[in-house]
């Protein structure tokens, strides 16, 4: 895994057909030039804090926008979106929840744990690839973000 | 005995018994009053007697005084003694003396009182032979003559004649009252022992009257001790009996207790068990709300890319296929989605607040207006009344009633919807009214199912379940919903909502009947 290379979205997506569509529907719309893919949340996790299998990746170039699914093996969405939002390094990170689910509770729980967006995949392609195009427009053109990681600039100030 | 009636022996009982004993108190006091009276009779009989012997006394010294003088007139005569004299002189005066004192002794006696007078004669001519002797002395002619000695001892003989037959008379009296005494003794021991008999035999029969009145009063007691068990034995009965029914309500407080407890019990495993179901909904419908969607949305998703990508290489019939594809995806994809927001309700907890209808219908028409700018539409909005619900899912239940208003009028060129308020029989009654295609009313009981539809997909889209999650709205609120509709003429929905509060407040419980319809 080459460390250099910036990526600007991190799709944690485990199931092959929905990682396909969502590609299909991110790159249509020329959103993102790197969109780097895991398929569970301790992939997802390793990556983000460069361990494991990324322990190489450079940890001051995070990805701008994480696109998580909520049903994933091993460790689920939630966990992973509660070690991201719990890390002063990450909690600045915009996580947005893309998901089968509108059930009440898990919309409650991710916005509890500090989810950035939830949205619900429809299952009329027009739609999702809309939905899609929203979101990336929104988290990577209109949405500010702070040049440097937010934790680090904290503690540059303070010294 | 039994029998009669009680008072009656009590007092015939007791009139014998006084009766009895006032018999026998009468004869002793008659014994004890002759007793009294012989003891007098006696007493007098005694000084009777007494007097007799002072009377037989009496006649003795007069005798022994009239011997006295003879011997001293004789001895005068003889000797001529003076002293003697002077003894014959009180030895006469004596006798004289002894004579009064017996007439006065002897004066109930005439028998008695006729010898005292013989005998004071007699005495008289003894005084007088007496005198003619001492005078004979006097004279010289001291010795006596034969014959005055023989007249003398003649004389002296009958003084002692006479005072021989009183003394007699005396023993006769004597021997009179001895008998007479004993004759009366004899009456009064008969007398005494016939009135101690009599006396006997009443105490004796008023001693057995008291028996027997002890006996029947022991008979009587007996009697009331029998009917006094009899009562203790009725009232123990009685009190065994409200005891065993006290038990038997006892028991059966217990059993319905115990069925209560069960009752109870069998409520928290049913409870237990619903929400057991209930989880197993959830875990259904989040099963379904995530994996049954996620393949649906692979198929949508790949042939919406299939018929862009390839279209133009592929035969008009392929083209259709695909088309036929995405037609029943989009159809599943609305009905997962239907059903889900139909199962989100039941678990919905509702929360009421007043809303006002008005604002929630006209909110649903203008989100309807998009998809019906080309209709011809006119709208009857009377007036709605302020309610206390839940106004997102009443704000569900007006958009499926419109919606379906405006769907089953798609044919009308002239469309009409009314919306309004109507109170029926007492109740406030919201109603939806359309002039439709209608339906018949033979099929409304399937209306309210969920998947029931009553027109074909090709003539209206639908699911089916809109109306299903209308009445389950309406239940949760306490309300109803009903039909009327006449086939190609229109359909009218009715609702009521039990927590409906119309102005003046009205809260009568509503009976719901929604959930017959289903």
């Amino acid at each position: 895994m080459n460390s250099r290379i910036d990526v600007d979205i991190l799709l944690v997506e485990d199931n092959p057909d929905d990682l396909e569509l969502a590609l299909h529907a991110l790159r249509r719309e020329h959103l993102a030039n790197n969109i780097f893919t895991v398929r569970d949340g301790e992939e997802a996790l390793d990556f983000l804090f460069c361990s494991g299998a990324f322990k190489d990746r450079d940890f001051d170039h995070p990805p701008r926008l994480v696109l998580l699914d909520l049903k994933l093996p091993k460790l689920n969405g939630l966990d992973v979106l509660k070690r991201i939002k719990a890390d002063p390094r990450t909690k600045a990170m915009p996580v947005v929840i893309l998901t089968s689910s509108k059930e009440e509770r898990d919309l409650v729980a991710s916005y509890n744990l500090g989810a950035n967006s939830y949205i619900q995949k429809p299952v009329d392609f027009d739609q999702f690839r809309e939905i899609v195009k929203n979101t990336g427009l929104y988290w990577m053109v209109i949405n500010q973000q702070p040049l440097s990681n937010p934790a680090q600039s904290a503690s540059t100030a303070a010294q | 005995m039994k029998t009669h009636p009680k008072k009656t022996i009590e007092s015939a009982l007791r009139l014998r018994m006084v009766g009895g004993f006032a018999v026998a108190i009468f004869l002793i006091g008659i014994l004890g009053l002759l007793a009294w009276q012989r003891a007098h009779v006696a007493a007098a009989e005694a000084d009777l007697v007494t007097h007799t012997y002072a009377v037989m006394r009496k006649i003795d010294i007069a005798a022994e005084h009239l011997v006295a003088t003879e011997s001293n007139v004789r001895g005068f005569a003889m000797t001529g003694n003076k002293t003697l004299l002077a003894h014959y002189t009180s030895s006469l005066a004596a006798v004289r003396d002894d004579i009064v004192k017996l007439r006065q002794m002897t004066a109930d006696n005439p028998r008695q009182q006729q010898h005292l007078s013989q005998l004071e004669s007699q005495m008289t001519a003894v005084e007088a032979y007496f005198t003619e002797i001492a005078n004979q002395w006097r004279k010289g002619q001291k010795p006596l003559s034969d014959q005055q000695i023989e007249s003398g001892e003649t004389m002296t003989a009958s003084v002692r004649s006479v005072l021989q037959k009183m003394e007699n008379e005396e023993q006769q009296l004597l021997k009179e009252r001895a008998l007479k005494r004993a004759s009366a003794r004899r009456v009064n021991d008969l007398a005494t022992i016939a009135g101690s008999l009599a006396g006997i035999a009443f105490l004796l029969l008023a001693g057995a009257a008291v028996n027997r009145q002890i006996r029947i009063s022991g008979y009587a007691r007996a009697e009331i001790t029998a009917l006094n068990i009899t009562l203790e034995e009725r009232v123990e009965e009685r009190t065994a009996a409200l005891r065993s029914e006290m038990e038997q309500r006892r028991q059966a407080e217990e059993e319905i207790r115990k069925l209560a407890q069960d009752l109870e019990h069998r409520v928290e495993e049913r409870t237990a068990e619903l929400q057991v179901a209930n989880k197993e909904l959830e875990a259904f419908t989040y099963s379904v709300s995530h994996d049954l969607r996620a393949p649906l949305r692979h198929i949508a998703g790949f042939s919406k890319m299939l018929s862009e990508e390839c279209g133009k290489v592929l035969s008009d019939e392929a083209r259709h296929y695909l088309q036929r594809i995405q037609d029943g995806t989009h159809r599943m994809g609305a009905l997962v989605d239907d059903l889900l927001s139909l199962t989100r309700i039941g678990r919905h907890e509702i929360k009421l607040q007043v809303t006002g209808l008005d604002s929630i219908v006209k909110d649903v028409i203008s989100d309807l207006k998009p998809d019906i700018e080309s209709r011809n539409i006119e709208w009857k909005i009377g007036s709605l009344p302020y309610v206390e619900a839940d106004s997102a899912l009443l704000k569900v239940v007006f958009q499926n009633l419109l919606s379906n208003a405006v769907k089953y009028t798609r044919p009308r060129t002239h469309a009409t919807i009314a919306v309004g308020s109507e109170e029926i029989a007492g109740e406030q009654v919201v109603f939806v009214r359309d002039n439709g295609v209608g339906f018949n009313m033979k099929y409304a009981d399937k209306l309210f199912g969920v998947f029931q539809r009553l027109h074909r997909a090709e003539d209206f889209e639908g699911t089916g379940v809109g109306l299903a999650t209308v009445q389950r709205i309406l239940q949760k609120h306490g309300g109803r919903i009903w039909t009327e509709a006449e086939l190609d003429k229109g359909a009218t929905f009715y609702f009521t909502l039990t927590s409906a509060r119309q102005g003046e407040g009205k809260d009568e419980p509503q009976p719901i009947l929604a959930g017959e319809l289903s």
